[in-house]
């Protein structure tokens, strides 16, 4: 890659076609931006979710991660099983293959075929786990 | 009297123009004899009569003024026909002259009175609001509560009363008290009061309903308000309390000595104001207290335990918080020794994303949730999957990472159980000085539904060394050109000079070379606990005896 990181984080949302949503980030994807990203795709799935059935996050010009930012990845994630939008990771530098990697995430956020019981969001009682005793 | 001057026929004259001037007007002749004076001057100066000396019956300063003027000494701003200007009655007026050629001085008075009054109340409004503005700036700029009692008490002391004393919210009858005479230093002290013993005290000081400051008489004022410098002497006291942000800010009392005027309306309703700013700086300072005590007394409670060697196996931990210091850092580490020597130990290491309350409440829930299932720590899986489920939480993806180390002394050596879950894998030092990493990984905990994970079993021979790390190591910056990472590698080098060292020194050189790479710049919590096969053998009488889980 050529072009050098971004410093301030930035994202475009973008809709392709009728059913697919492009966001592209710029920068650091940290504690001070991780909300920006939630927030932003939390309303636009609210906004379009009858229409959309893939959403791309696109990480080609993404800075550092840190622990905010993948939990803000996890959050999309869940905003996006909630509304049946396949939710595609794009471009991921290697650096960010290695967090989702060691933190053993990556077969969770980017198997197509996962069929993920998804956390319902607003339920107040936490989830039933996974059988421990398996 | 000399009226020889007079001449019938020039003041006939002017009479007719000047009888009904709606202005006061008194014509003297050089001497300061008073030739004649029109009505409005007769009504203001009902003394006065043509024929009189001015310095006899008129106001002093007109007289002066007639005087000087008929000798031309110039007045005090320099020239002979500049207005004069004085009381008369209860009003004030300028005194402008005029001169005719054989001498004669006809004063033009105007009244000056509302002019007067409107600059007076300009001035002191100026004055008030500057002792305001300087008030809240002296206020704002500090955040302690015995600070800001002290301004408060100083400024009232200087501007609106002789002595000011501020009694503070208290525990049960014990109140602190900050109390200031004039310009002397400030005095503080903690006063034992009833409360009920001094009218509008104890309504006061409960802050709600909101009652208004009052006047009491200082004979019924308990002894502990008047300051020893002003025994004997009060004139007059207010009580005027102190609004807080929702909690009573305290109370403030003004006292005057009975030399000095008693307190008007006025100043009261200025007391109030200042008191207002006063009450919201103070309160501002007593939240602020109190969240910096809620946040020492969470992290004396996340704080890292001293570690040392459990049943024949060598526990060190270190944990540098990152720089800002206020912050409750997402780092956390414990070993909770095993009941015998053939029980294993089990070391905890993890790291939670963010930092402030929410991580430190999930530390903590983390802390407790796997103390409490201490009994499955024979099975790590089991206990990360039930961990797992305790964390989830359908509002937010805060998660955590951690690695579990179960560790029991066995003849030659130390048994290690290791597992990652989503953690950096801990690295192992051979006796030989080579590094490996740990076959260790799994999900991080509190997101996934399902977590997996796997353990590895490790063999310490003595003098080797397994190191769990958090991220904060790795990943802190500093170096020759103070943004590059310290990385994996650099800690592997670190690593291999440590073969043979007992855990606290591995700990602490691999803590130095952290802190050495970052220097003075920024860095996130970095959290290391090295586990060792000490030196001698299993059951040594130094490895004896340490049941229960210590904490620092």
């Amino acid at each position: 890659m050529t072009t050098l990181p971004q410093p301030y984080f930035k994202l475009t949302v973008e809709r392709v076609g009728r059913h697919t949503l492009i966001v592209r980030l710029f920068g650091d994807l940290d504690h001070e931006s991780s909300d920006e990203l939630v927030e932003t795709l939390d309303q636009r799935l609210r906004a379009e979710r009858a229409e959309l059935d893939e959403l791309h996050l696109d990480f080609g010009e993404l800075g550092a991660v840190d622990s905010m930012g993948l939990s803000a990845i996890l959050m999309v994630h869940r905003y996006c099983e909630a509304a049946h939008v396949h939710l595609h990771l794009d471009r991921r530098p290697p650096h960010l293959d290695r967090i989702l990697t060691v933190t053993g995430t990556l077969a969770y956020l980017t198997d197509p075929c996962a069929q993920h019981e998804p956390v319902r969001l607003g339920d107040t009682s936490p989830p039933r786990g996974a059988d421990p005793r398996r | 009297m000399d009226t020889s001057k007079t001449s019938p026929a020039g003041p006939r004259e002017l009479r007719a123009t000047w009888a009904s001037a709606p202005y006061p007007v008194v014509l003297a002749d050089r001497a300061g004899g008073v030739i004649e004076l029109n009505d409005a001057a007769s009504c203001i100066l009902p003394e006065v009569r043509p024929g009189d000396w001015l310095h006899e019956s008129a106001p002093n300063w007109l007289a002066d003024a007639h005087q000087r003027l008929s000798r031309g000494i110039p007045s005090q701003n320099g020239s002979s026909s500049a207005p004069a200007g004085g009381r008369i009655g209860e009003r004030v007026y300028e005194a402008h002259p005029t001169r005719d050629p054989d001498g004669d001085v006809v004063w033009w008075l105007v009244d000056d009175t509302d002019r007067r009054l409107a600059e007076e109340a300009l001035r002191s409004e100026r004055e008030r609001t500057a002792f305001l503005a300087e008030a809240s700036n002296a206020l704002l700029s500090s955040l302690n509560v015995d600070r800001c009692m002290e301004v408060t008490a100083q400024l009232a002391a200087t501007h609106l009363a002789d002595a000011a004393v501020i009694v503070a919210p208290g525990k049960g009858r014990r109140h602190p008290m900050t109390s200031c005479v004039g310009e002397n230093p400030v005095s503080r002290g903690t006063v034992e009061i009833d409360t009920s013993a001094m009218p509008g005290l104890s309504e006061a000081l409960q802050g709600f309903p909101p009652v208004p400051s009052r006047w009491i008489d200082p004979a019924s004022a308990p002894e502990w308000v008047i300051p020893e410098e002003m025994r004997g002497s009060v004139g007059s006291v207010v009580i005027t309390p102190l609004p807080g942000h929702g909690l009573p800010g305290g109370v403030l009392i003004l006292l005057r000595s009975a030399d000095h005027t008693a307190f008007t309306e006025d100043a009261e309703i200025f007391a109030r104001l200042f008191a207002a700013r006063a009450g919201a700086a103070l309160s501002a300072a007593r939240m602020y207290a109190e969240q910096s005590s809620i946040t020492t007394t969470l992290m004396r409670e996340l704080l890292p335990p001293s570690l040392h060697q459990v049943n024949g196996v060598e526990f060190a931990g270190g944990y540098r918080a990152s720089g800002q210091s206020e912050r409750v850092g997402g780092d956390f580490y414990d070993v909770h020794p095993g009941a015998d020597a053939d029980q294993e130990s089990l070391a905890v290491l993890g790291d939670v994303c963010g930092k402030g309350l929410e991580a430190a409440v999930l530390t903590g829930k983390i802390r407790n949730t796997l103390h409490a299932l201490l009994p499955l720590a024979d099975d790590h899986q089991r206990m990360l999957r039930l961990l797992n489920t305790a964390l989830l939480n359908s509002h937010h993806t805060r998660f955590a990472t951690l690695v579990l180390a179960s560790a029991v002394r066995l003849e030659r050596g130390v048994r290690l159980r290791v597992t990652s879950a989503g953690h950096p894998a801990p690295l192992v030092v051979r006796a030989d000085g080579t590094v490996e990493e740990a076959e260790t990984h799994g999900s991080l905990v509190g997101v996934l539904r399902d977590i997996k994970s796997a353990t590895a079993a490790i063999d310490l021979a003595v003098g080797e060394t397994c190191l769990l790390f958090t991220d904060g190591i790795t990943e802190a910056r500093g170096g020759p050109l103070g943004d590059e990472m310290f990385g994996e590698s650099r800690l592997r080098e670190a690593l291999g000079e440590c073969a043979g060292m007992p855990a606290e020194a591995v700990v602490e050189r691999v803590q130095m070379l952290a802190a050495q790479w970052v220097g003075r710049g920024r860095h996130d919590d970095m959290a290391v606990v090295a586990i060792t096969t000490p030196r001698g053998g299993p059951l040594t009488a130094m490895t004896l005896g340490s049941l229960g889980r210590r904490r620092a």
